[in-house]
């Protein structure tokens, strides 16, 4: 595996992560989910200058400059928040398999799959993680980018209405619920001079939102806003609304299948932060005080 | 092996190497005594020779030196008429060379052994390799023969800088390996490392290539090959152009190459020796048909039990009258057609070649044929898993891995469907990442892409524009 | 990772295909229709499509269920057969005069909670018809009846002689309040299932009819 984190490699981890809750946003939120997007992208360009300025590595580079006992609460509670968090992704997945695609499957069993596999993907950290990233990006991204052209003879703006104009309350749900997973990411991103990160990290952040935005916009322009609204996961049904002759309909299983990696990815993320704060747990009891412990 | 110690005294010598090798009819002992005084003693193993070298390289001469008495040196420079003549006073390398079809020859008064290079055993001549086939482009191919197939990268790398590094390994065999590569191209690191995990080696016996393969790859676990193999000299100097090091082992005409990448495993050699056009087509069809080939009997059973939907309706009509009254479920089905497949190729590889056409026949045709036509398999269950089988074979250096992934797939499938396919590549990715073949990522030039190392990635460009470069040896800071 | 991989796969491999249908326990259904009777009982005929053989071809068979509700309608439908009934490749959806004048919430939030039933389902309305006798209608073509009517409603859809209101349409318009129309079909003398203007809705009930060839 490689020692480094490649930009792109960045790049397509924080557009997996993000994109994942296509599949969760509600249809009506998906103005938010774009306003959302360019708060994120201000937000990263935000950290990245800072991360140039005050010359620091990553996330945790920073947290080193706090007092022993400050950085250690840190790491303890960053672990359980993504712990949390891991367990919560695996089970959203699971309980949509359950309920959409795989009824036969116990959540618990779809649930407890889906953490051990992405544990496996993140027990060689972060870089490997990355490098994982950039093809299943493209494959993701491809499937939903197809999708979404395809559909387009279908959508039928008129079906849309005002109540999918923005909402103060909807772009900090979506910036919490959403964008937070990002800086998960941040965790392990800063300044490097030999590999600049800026541009990938921003390209995947603001194809995540167009990925949000337009599959929220399908599924309302598609369905119906009040209908897209009354339904689980509007953008997943809507995904299959399109039909190429008789060889290519009712889709929405390949769609799915797609944003199963986004959600597989940010578990891995996150079981991959909570393997870098443990090791840094352990490396903070061994190491002297004075000495910053390695991710 | 006991101690073997020479005297100055020429009988007792000869009573001690007649000793080690008692029992051993083949084993020749020639007392020669010259007119003038000259006694010596030629020591070989009938069958391993060449005769006529014996006869009139060294004991003709050995017997016109016209000389009372002469050291090992005086008879290595001056009487003995062979290319190859050496005073070794390193009694086990002797016994080696000695037991490998070199000549011995002993001399009254000198207790050191004179090698003489006689070897004349018989060797296959160097066909192409069954198993690497080209429309166009060199027919040669390695052999047993050790010197032979060193020979061959020689005559290909015209360069003083092409380096050979001999060793030899395992108790009882003795086996020579020579680790190959071309100063200024290979990264001496690599070098190192492939010496180390050489002299690592604790066999006692070397048969073949694979012996030392599974003993210095990495991550053995993994179905993927993690080293390189070839039968061909071509493809090996190829190979070492890029900066791999290549491993000659002695009575195996399969070399070893290092590292091994992903990409070269679905190049093939007439990628290089036909039009760009046609290379590149034949590339991308080796890629499609290994992903079909690992995905479509886990893809089959999928649609089968989750996503009826994605079916066009007359195909689901279509597959479910297939399937009326079958005794097995579809996954039981492709199980089962899968393991007879691999049955009958092991069968296939197993069999004497004029039996090979009517094993195929009775094993595509009529088992097919009639295991549908009894209602015991469905048809589109056949279907499939002939797809898979042909498909599986535009790959060939992935077969190993094509056979766990296909197996892995087909339970992921059947498991979860769609998702289940998904998280099962995912992992196959994800195991892929994390593999290093002497150092080198596996997925070099892959992922990430590296823009100015393409050219031979995906598809091959044309000659004009494609240097060979060092791009095993690039930093992996420099991508982007 | 071997025995992770195979910890992972077996209870999956146990618990997801055990218990998931094969394409041959399914019965793909391509139209169905509903009437109500005069004392509000629902009546279903779905037009099940099979193939015997793989060398022959696929032919229509006719179930009938009856019930109270449309949830009781379509419980009572999936008992008729040891199959399943499959709504995933139904093309139309035809419902009779007196349900769509009593309203047509009920059945749409049934169709909704059907995970196979497609949100680009077409619904119709059977004007001075029975919905069952449209089912039942033969194709002119030799063509299945239930694809010959999905591809007729398409072409006069795309045409834009018909409204274009799939399943997902119907049901906005019905959460939002608005007035709709959706396609009319009758039965001509020979038999045949033709187009016959638009079922006009207000407030989710037939207000009426209008348009049409044959009431022209």
């Amino acid at each position: 595996m490689p020692d480094r984190v490649f930009p792109r490699g960045r790049g397509a981890l924080l557009f997996l992560i993000l994109s994942a809750d296509a599949l969760l946003l509600p249809s009506g939120l998906w103005l938010d989910a774009l306003a959302a997007g360019v708060l994120a992208l201000l937000i990263g360009t935000g950290w990245f200058a800072l991360a140039r300025k005050y010359r620091f590595a990553d996330g945790f580079a920073l947290l080193d400059r706090l007092p022993h006992g400050a950085a250690r609460l840190a790491d303890g509670l960053i672990l359980v928040l993504a712990a949390l968090l891991a367990v919560r992704t695996a089970f959203d997945l699971a309980g949509f398999l359950h309920e959409m695609a795989l009824p036969g499957l116990p959540v618990w069993l779809a649930g407890g799959v889906l953490l051990l596999c992405a544990g496996l993907l993140a027990r060689h950290g972060l870089p490997a993680l990355a490098l994982w990233a950039v093809p299943s990006a493209w494959a993701a991204g491809g499937v939903i980018a197809l999708s979404l052209l395809l559909s387009l003879p279908d959508w039928s703006l008129p079906r849309l209405t005002l109540s999918t104009l923005l909402a103060p309350a909807g772009l900090f749900r979506v910036q919490g619920t959403v964008f937070g997973h990002a800086l998960f990411v941040l965790l392990f991103t800063g300044d490097d001079p030999d590999l600049p990160q800026t541009r990938a990290a921003l390209t995947g952040v603001a194809c995540a939102a167009l990925a949000l935005a337009l599959s929220g916009l399908r599924a309302a322009a598609v369905l119906g806003t009040r209908c897209a609204a009354a339904l689980p996961y509007p953008a997943y049904t809507a995904a299959g609304v399109f039909a190429i002759g008789d060889f290519l309909q009712r889709s929405e299983a390949l769609f799915g299948a797609a944003l199963s990696l986004c959600f597989l990815a940010r578990a891995a993320l996150l079981l991959a932060v909570c393997r870098a704060c443990l090791n840094r747990l352990r490396t903070r009891r061994k190491q002297p005080v004075s000495a910053p412990p390695a991710v | 092996m006991e101690i073997l110690q020479f005297t100055t005294d020429l009988d007792e010598n000869v009573a001690r190497l007649k000793a080690l090798f008692a029992q051993d009819k083949t084993f020749i002992v020639r007392r020669l005594r010259a007119p003038e005084g000259l006694r010596c003693a030629v020591f070989f193993f009938d069958g391993m020779i060449d005769n006529q070298a014996i006869n009139q390289s060294i004991v003709r001469p050995l017997l016109r030196a016209g000389l009372k008495s002469a050291s090992a040196e005086a008879l290595a420079e001056s009487v003995l008429q062979i290319n190859e003549c050496r005073v070794e006073t390193d009694l086990h390398a002797m016994l080696t060379a000695l037991l490998y079809g070199d000549t011995v020859v002993l001399t009254e008064g000198d207790s050191r052994p004179i090698v003489l290079n006689s070897k004349g055993f018989d060797v296959r001549a160097g066909d192409e390799p069954d198993n690497e086939r080209v429309l166009r482009g060199p027919r040669e191919g390695f052999t047993e023969s050790f010197m032979t197939n060193l020979s061959m990268l020689r005559r290909r790398v015209n360069d003083p800088r092409l380096t050979f590094t001999f060793s030899r390994y395992a108790a009882h065999t003795h086996t020579a390996v020579c680790l190959c590569w071309i100063k200024g191209v290979t990264d001496p690191a690599l070098v190192r490392e492939m010496q180390k995990r050489l002299d690592a080696l604790t066999l006692d016996g070397i048969l073949d290539a694979n012996y030392i393969a599974e003993c210095i790859r990495d991550d053995g676990g993994s179905p993927f090959p993690t080293l390189g193999t070839t039968e061909r000299p071509d493809v090996a100097v190829a190979r070492m152009l890029e900066g791999r090091v290549a491993i000659v082992v002695d009575g195996t005409p399969v070399v070893l190459t290092a590292p091994c990448i992903l990409q070269e495993c679905f190049q093939a050699n007439d990628d290089y020796y036909i039009s760009v056009r046609q290379a590149a087509l034949a590339r991308v069809l080796r890629v499609a048909g290994f992903l079909l080939s690992i995905t479509i009997p886990g893809l089959y059973i999928a649609l089968l039990h989750f996503h009826q939907e994605l079916l066009p309706t007359r195909l689901l009509l279509a597959i479910a009258a297939a399937r009326t009254g079958m005794p097995l479920p579809p996954f039981w089905e492709i199980f089962l057609l899968l393991i007879v497949f691999e049955v009958l190729k092991e069968a296939g590889a197993r069999t004497p070649g004029v039996m090979g056409s009517t094993m195929s026949i009775v094993g595509g045709l009529v088992l097919g044929q009639s295991a549908v036509s009894a209602r015991f398999l469905s048809a589109p269950a056949v279907i499939i898993v002939a797809v898979a089988a042909v498909t599986a074979l535009t790959v060939p250096k992935l077969q190993s891995a094509g056979m766990v992934l296909r197996f892995l797939l087909l339970a992921a499938g059947a498991a979860a469907g769609l998702y289940g396919l998904t998280l099962g590549l995912a992992l196959t990715l994800g195991h892929l990442c994390t593999l290093r073949s002497a150092g080198t990522p596996y997925l070099l030039n892959l992922a990430p892409r590296v823009e100015t190392h393409d050219e031979d990635v995906y598809t091959r460009a044309p000659w004009r524009r494609m240097r060979r470069r060092r791009f095993l040896a690039r930093k992996e800071g420099g991508a982007s | 990772m071997k025995r992770l991989l195979l910890l992972c796969l077996l209870p999956l491999v146990l618990t997801g295909c055990a218990g998931a249908p094969d394409a041959g326990d399914l019965l793909p259904i391509l139209t169905a229709g509903v009437s109500m009777d005069a004392d509000g009982g629902l009546e279903l005929t779905t037009e099940a499509v099979r193939q015997e053989e793989l060398e022959g071809t696929a032919s229509s068979t006719y179930l009938t269920a009856r019930g109270d509700s449309p949830d009781d309608l379509f419980a009572q439908a999936d008992a008729l057969t040891a199959n399943s009934l499959y709504f995933s490749h139904a093309r139309t959806f035809i419902i009779d005069e007196s349900l769509a004048r009593a309203g047509l919430r009920p059945l749409v939030g049934s169709l909704l909670d059907r995970g196979d039933v497609r949100l680009t389902l077409r619904l119709a309305v059977a004007r001075d018809a029975e919905a069952d006798d449209l089912v039942r209608a033969e194709a002119v073509a030799a063509q299945l009846p239930g694809e010959a009517l999905g591809d007729l409603l398409d072409l006069r859809a795309e045409q834009g002689d018909l409204p274009d209101l799939p399943l997902s349409a119907a049901a906005d318009a019905l959460l939002a309040g608005a007035d709709f129309s959706l396609p009319a079909l009758t039965l001509t003398d020979d038999g045949r299932v033709l187009p016959d203007g638009q079922a006009d809705f207000r407030l989710g009930r037939l207000a009426g009819f209008s348009g049409g060839d044959t009431h022209a």
